[in-house]
């Protein structure tokens, strides 16, 4: 049973249905009627995902140092690691990266023979760059968690010459613990809860050489 | 009585309706109200993660606006706040100068109110917030309010501006914001009897068909259109950039023709951000049936001007323009909203690219804040 429903053969959009005034001659719903109605709820459902970030760039990137010296002067508390690869490409303060946090992960991703997984996000990188010099990199933490810590899920690109707009794609397989969360203000003693994955979307950029400059960071839910 | 919202997406087969038969409540209605629910209560939106430029260190206070139309689902948001990061103490002898901390004040829309946790808030105006030093990696300063959305109706049905203040605290200079983002939290349950969205699972009678009636008789039939109807256009998407509401610092041109806008720092109008978001297909994949939207944006100008949005669907070839007429403000921040805003979702992926451009007939247009969130009918 398709976990997001099934839609009418051949159908992929919703198709109007009935104001609740045109509904009041007494007959049973039959079952062609609801089919439409059933069609309809496995679209939207579909199509719930959401847009999560929409941010302008930096700008020009100068971090050549990869953020694990400014000024000269070590960090307090992010030793140069020496050998760089992965998430530790940078040091993921200000000047390297930026984070948007929280963001609220939906478990409805079918994946056959399996429980569902997390949508996957989706981000999409506007950047300008010289050949082969500007490094992006995104990932999901715990939002308590930095991507030092180590990420959830980590994905990195080095960007397209030129003007281009630059993705990664990021598929959280980490079984994670939802927490709850107030969901209605507090009142009375026993406040209304809801079971929420909480996480954080951090994206940074590093480059090596040349001109570079990230434009803009857009991220999407996708399945 | 309320009705429990599911945290995932609820399965269901088009076998389970006998053609020429009536449709089991248990097998149909109960599911579709499960769906509806998740839809209207789980899946509830994203309202805004952007970024901002820092600021040369000042005490003026500056206004960040976002804009929002409260899912009706949703009875708290999450507002969280990043503060630019700054040397926190400069050391010239024994004397410390040069301390960073701000405050943060917000303006909510009408009916909605800040809850204060333990009678305090971050985000009350008064509190002192340090920012983070400069030279720790990865910890930001992040300040959370939690945003209570009274009772259904309680918000009018619109799209509101949320005004964040920043100021320096006391006689301290602060550096602005880095990120702002606000979340609608998903609720547990739904309480249609209080007005509330979404349907009450017991109102289904399992010992029935689903069959139409008066509504003395409750057999459902209308509420899960009614519910049906909800999801699809109340679920709004949100997609916003916005930035400091001051003529020193928010975005502007000086053109008299369409051209890039001046986005500030580094980038200036030298290149023009290309923005890469996924469409809805509420209506399908089709170039003919795009979706629709409002294009709202706080701008500020003393003649008129034009915003331009660039519309190029990923791998579709054709690219179109969305003329915006942005009358004279009068040398005043104001919104105007747009409602006339098609997306195509037949992009690869149902991916659009959108560029902002803009003109002025004379003088300089500001703009604060783009936001486009998706206003479909039934």
């Amino acid at each position: 049973m398709a976990l997001l429903g099934e839609r009418l053969t051949g159908v992929t959009q919703r198709l109007r249905t009935p104001t609740s005034g045109e509904w009041a001659d007494g007959d049973f719903v039959d079952a062609g009627l609801a089919m439409i109605l059933s069609s309809n709820l496995a679209q939207l459902q579909r199509e719930s995902v959401r847009h999560l970030a929409s941010a302008l760039g930096p700008g020009q990137i100068t971090n050549t140092t990869r953020g694990y010296t400014y000024s000269g002067t070590p960090l307090t508390d992010a030793a140069d690691p020496g050998t760089h690869s992965q998430w530790s490409v940078i040091a993921w303060d200000m000047q390297t990266s930026t984070v948007f946090a929280p963001i609220h992960l939906i478990r409805d991703r079918e994946i056959a023979g399996d429980v569902p997984g997390f949508r996957k996000v989706r981000v999409n990188v506007d950047a300008q760059a010289a050949a082969a010099s500007l490094t992006l990199l995104a990932c999901l933490t715990a939002v308590e968690s930095t991507p030092r810590d180590g990420p959830l899920a980590f994905g990195s690109v080095t960007a397209t010459t030129g003007h281009a707009i630059n993705t990664i794609t990021l598929t959280l397989e980490p079984e994670i613990t939802p927490r709850l969360v107030d969901c209605r203000p507090p009142t009375g003693t026993t406040p209304e809860q809801s079971s929420v994955y909480r996480l954080a979307l951090w994206v940074g950029w590093y480059a090596s050489a040349g001109t570079n400059y990230v434009l803009s960071i857009n991220a999407d839910e996708i399945r | 009585m309320t009705a429990v919202v599911p945290s995932s997406a609820q399965p269901q087969e088009l076998e389970a309706h006998l053609v020429g038969e009536p449709v089991s409540a248990t097998s149909c209605g109960r599911v579709y109200a499960a769906q509806i629910n998740y839809l209207l209560g789980h899946a509830v939106q994203h309202v805004c993660a952007t970024r901002l430029h820092a600021l040369t260190a000042s005490t003026t206070a500056q206004d960040i606006p976002i804009q929002w139309r409260p899912s009706p689902g949703c009875r708290v948001a999450m507002l969280r706040v990043d503060l630019q990061n700054t040397s926190n103490v400069n050391l010239t002898g024994r004397v410390v100068t040069g301390r960073r901390r701000s405050t943060l004040a917000l303006t909510l829309p009408a009916g909605a109110a800040r809850i204060d946790v333990g009678g305090t808030s971050r985000m009350d105006g008064a509190t002192s917030l340090p920012q983070q030093d400069v030279l720790r990696a990865a910890r930001n300063a992040s300040y959370y309010a939690l945003i209570d959305l009274g009772a259904a109706g309680s918000v009018a049905d619109q799209i509101h501006d949320l005004t964040i203040t920043v100021a320096g605290y006391s006689t301290d200079q602060h550096t602005g914001v880095a990120v702002v983002t606000l979340t609608e939290i998903p609720v547990a349950t739904l309480r249609p009897e209080t007005g509330e969205v979404g349907i009450l699972t017991p109102a289904i009678d399992p010992r029935t068909d689903l069959h139409d009636g008066d509504s003395s008789i409750g057999t459902s039939v209308p509420e899960l259109l009614t519910g049906e109807q909800d999801a699809a256009i109340k679920v709004r998407e949100h997609w916003q950039i916005a930035t400091y509401e001051d003529t020193t610092q928010a975005w502007s041109t000086t053109s008299a023709a369409i051209a890039a806008i001046n986005w500030v720092g580094s980038v200036g109008n030298a290149y023009s951000p290309i923005h890469r978001l996924r469409v809805r297909a509420i209506h399908g994949t089709s170039a003919a049936s795009p979706a629709a939207f409002t294009l709202r944006v706080r701008y500020y100008s003393t003649d008129a001007g034009t915003l331009r949005v660039v519309k190029s669907p990923v791998g579709a070839g054709a690219t179109a323009n969305h003329d915006m007429n942005l009358p004279s403000s009068g040398g005043a921040w104001t919104a105007l909203a747009d409602a006339t805003l098609t997306l195509r979702a037949d992009g690869t992926d149902q991916e659009i690219d959108l560029e902002f451009q803009a003109q002025i007939d004379s003088g300089t247009l500001y703009i604060s804040s783009i936001a486009i969130i998706q206003t479909e009918t039934a």
